[in-house]
């Protein structure tokens, strides 16, 4: 294919995933059993960014929350995609995810703990105020996410070179030890029961009672990382013929390797931080990408970030229009559609698995 | 290309496996611009062990390798890109991009992340696709090529690269005899344009003929450096490589061949 046209259908493509992307956020800030009319919600919105006055109270907090839960779902989908973009870039490999370099389990562990120190389980002798008892989690899963993916890189590095696949079987490594941990807390805590419901809801995900604090972290991430994609974005595409040669091209792969490394995990922890854990977005949505559009890292890594939103954002407004709001979590949606979806696409792309 | 002239050199090289075995042990090389040099040797000589010291992608244990005067291990990859290209012998993994992409790879060391490839950058491929004869290949996607066209198109990125000092991993690994004679041919115009050029090859007759100088070696020592009809001498050939030899003197080169009775 011509790459004139590549870069124009990359164009066009982005173009029309922003436009949808706008067009979801409206929608999903409109649709629920409240019965708020579109001209409500609209001057709703406006009211958050000062631009109106606010509704009556009780109208403007749920044009609030829906808007706090479709920037997130927003956030977390192109956080995520754009971290399953780097990883698979800087592994070589379509299949590989974020929580190949430990940022999955990491934020688990973290966010086990949140909730054992929120249920009195570990006493910490700190009295903590409402407003740090809803960001305890988040913050510990963000911590516990980069810690994760600091050691699996600092290990891997140990003896000088750190190899990609070095740093994919540390990972593996690092994984298991932090879901033994993740596993031990699950067991221990099968008498508070509290607990135990908490730790377990988190892992399916969550977008509802989502707060102005959550949307920001994942922005935050989404943002920082996606300003190191000008940085490896010419690098990846070099790496696919191989790290030796990109090397001997003047590439300073290490370099690389860590600012991809540093990009992705700053990503995939806010966006788990914010949203708990869900899988399937960081690996399908760049795979769909380079099945209809892209394999180019410059142009790829930059439209995950609208694809995952409007992905993830859009199964969102989809399942509440279909089933209504929360009757199933993001994470395990996304297991749902997200596995059989990718079966199917792998199905009809054989010949992809066959160059692999 | 009117580059002003370069001195390649290496001093002592050592190169040590934590074994303590040697791949390379005290090599001492010297080679200017417009210069080809054909590094010759039995499988497991240390020839490409040699040729990525070369390039400064492998730090030796001990010597050093100078790019006029430069030692080549002190340099910023960006740097180091600038002075030495490097065609390996095939590429881990290809990928499925145009030629005319890939090709513009080798110019990654020359443009500026922000601003992208000048009008300079793609003049430079375009001249590099000519010279090694792939300009109408360069829409084609690289998974597509035959084994010939894809070494001429990594030896078109290797001179878009625009380096002083090319080291080539054994070129014609692979090819047919036709392959053989113009990726040798492409190799001495690529030297008569002003650079050093380096590789490693079996090809002993065609090294006779289209480099300046042979190294032979053996072990990781050089074993004999100089004009080809010095260095290709039946005895010492035989006694490097055995007795099963075709060795004939022809039109200023060295014919050899593998000669035997089989069965």
């Amino acid at each position: 294919m011509n790459p004139r046209s590549e870069r124009k259908r990359a164009w066009i493509l982005g173009v029309l995933l922003v436009a949808a992307l706008f067009a979801l956020l409206l929608k999903s800030a409109a649709l629920g059993p409240s019965g708020l009319r579109g001209a409500s919600v609209a001057r709703g919105l406006l009211a958050i960014v000062g631009l109106t006055p606010p509704l009556e109270p009780n109208h403007q907090a749920i044009v609030e929350l829906r808007a706090w839960r479709g920037l997130c779902a927003a956030g977390v989908g192109g956080a995520l995609a754009l971290a399953g973009a780097l990883v698979q870039g800087m592994f070589r490999n379509p299949l590989a995810s974020p929580s190949l370099i430990g940022v999955t389990g990491g934020a688990s562990l973290g966010a086990a703990l949140g909730f054992l120190i929120l249920g009195g389980v570990v006493p910490t002798g700190l009295a903590l105020g409402a407003a740090w008892s809803a960001l305890l989690v988040p913050t510990l899963a963000f911590a516990g996410a980069a810690a994760t993916t600091a050691v699996v890189a600092l290990v891997a590095a140990l003896h000088g070179r750190t190899s990609v696949t070095s740093l994919l079987l540390v990972g593996i490594a690092v994984n298991l030890c932090v879901a033994g941990l993740f596993a031990a807390i699950q067991y221990l805590t099968l008498a508070e029961w509290e607990v135990g419901k908490a730790i377990l809801a988190w892992t399916f995900g969550a977008l509802d009672d989502r707060s102005a604090a959550h949307a920001a972290t994942v922005w935050i991430g989404l943002t920082l990382a996606a300003l190191c994609v000008p940085l490896v974005a010419r690098e990846l595409d070099l790496f696919r013929s191989g790290e030796d040669d990109a090397q001997a091209l003047g590439v300073d792969t290490r370099r690389v390797k860590t600012i991809a490394l540093v990009a992705s995990s700053l990503a995939a922890s806010a966006a788990v931080a914010a949203a708990g854990q869900i899988g399937f977005v960081g690996l399908v949505v760049p795979h769909l990408l380079r099945l209809t559009c892209t394999s180019n890292y410059r142009l790829l890594l930059w439209l995950s970030i609208p694809a995952g939103a409007v992905f993830l954002l859009g199964a969102d407004v989809l399942q509440r229009i279909v089933l209504g709001d929360g009757v199933l979590q993001p994470g395990v949606m996304m297991s749902l559609v997200g596995g059989p979806f990718f079966l199917f696409l792998l199905l009809r792309q054989r010949r992809e698995i066959a160059h692999w | 290309m009117s580059t002003p002239s370069t001195r390649l050199e290496a001093r002592a090289l050592v190169l040590a496996y934590p074994s303590g075995a040697r791949a390379l042990d005290g090599v001492n090389l010297k080679l200017a611009s417009g210069e080809m040099l054909a590094i010759v040797g039995p499988n497991g000589a240390g020839k490409s062990t040699l040729l990525r010291c070369l390039a400064g992608l492998l730090a030796p244990t001990a010597g050093a390798v100078e790019i006029d005067g430069a030692p080549l291990g002190a340099l910023r990859p960006l740097e180091r890109a600038r002075r030495v290209a490097y065609v390996p012998q095939y590429l881990s993994a290809v990928p499925d991009v145009l030629v005319e992409d890939f090709v513009l790879g080798g110019r990654y060391a020359h443009i500026d992340r922000w601003r992208g490839p000048t009008r300079a950058d793609l003049e430079a491929v375009d001249a590099a696709l000519s010279a090694c004869g792939v300009a109408e290949l360069r829409e084609r996607l690289l998974t597509e090529l035959s084994g010939g066209q894809r070494q001429r198109v990594l030896l078109a990125r290797a001179a878009a690269q625009s380096a002083p000092v090319i080291v080539v991993d054994e070129p014609t690994a692979a090819l047919d005899p036709a392959h053989q004679v113009a990726v040798f041919g492409l190799l001495a115009s690529l030297a008569r344009e002003g650079r050093c050029v380096v590789l490693a090859t079996h090809e002993l007759s065609l090294a006779s003929r289209a480099a300046d100088a042979i190294a032979l070696l053996v072990c990781g020592r050089l074993r004999a450096v100089g004009a080809p009809r010095e260095v290709l001498q039946p005895a010492l050939l035989r006694e490097v490589y055995g007795p099963d030899l075709l060795i004939e003197a022809r039109d200023g080169g060295v014919l050899v061949a593998p000669w035997a009775r089989l069965g």
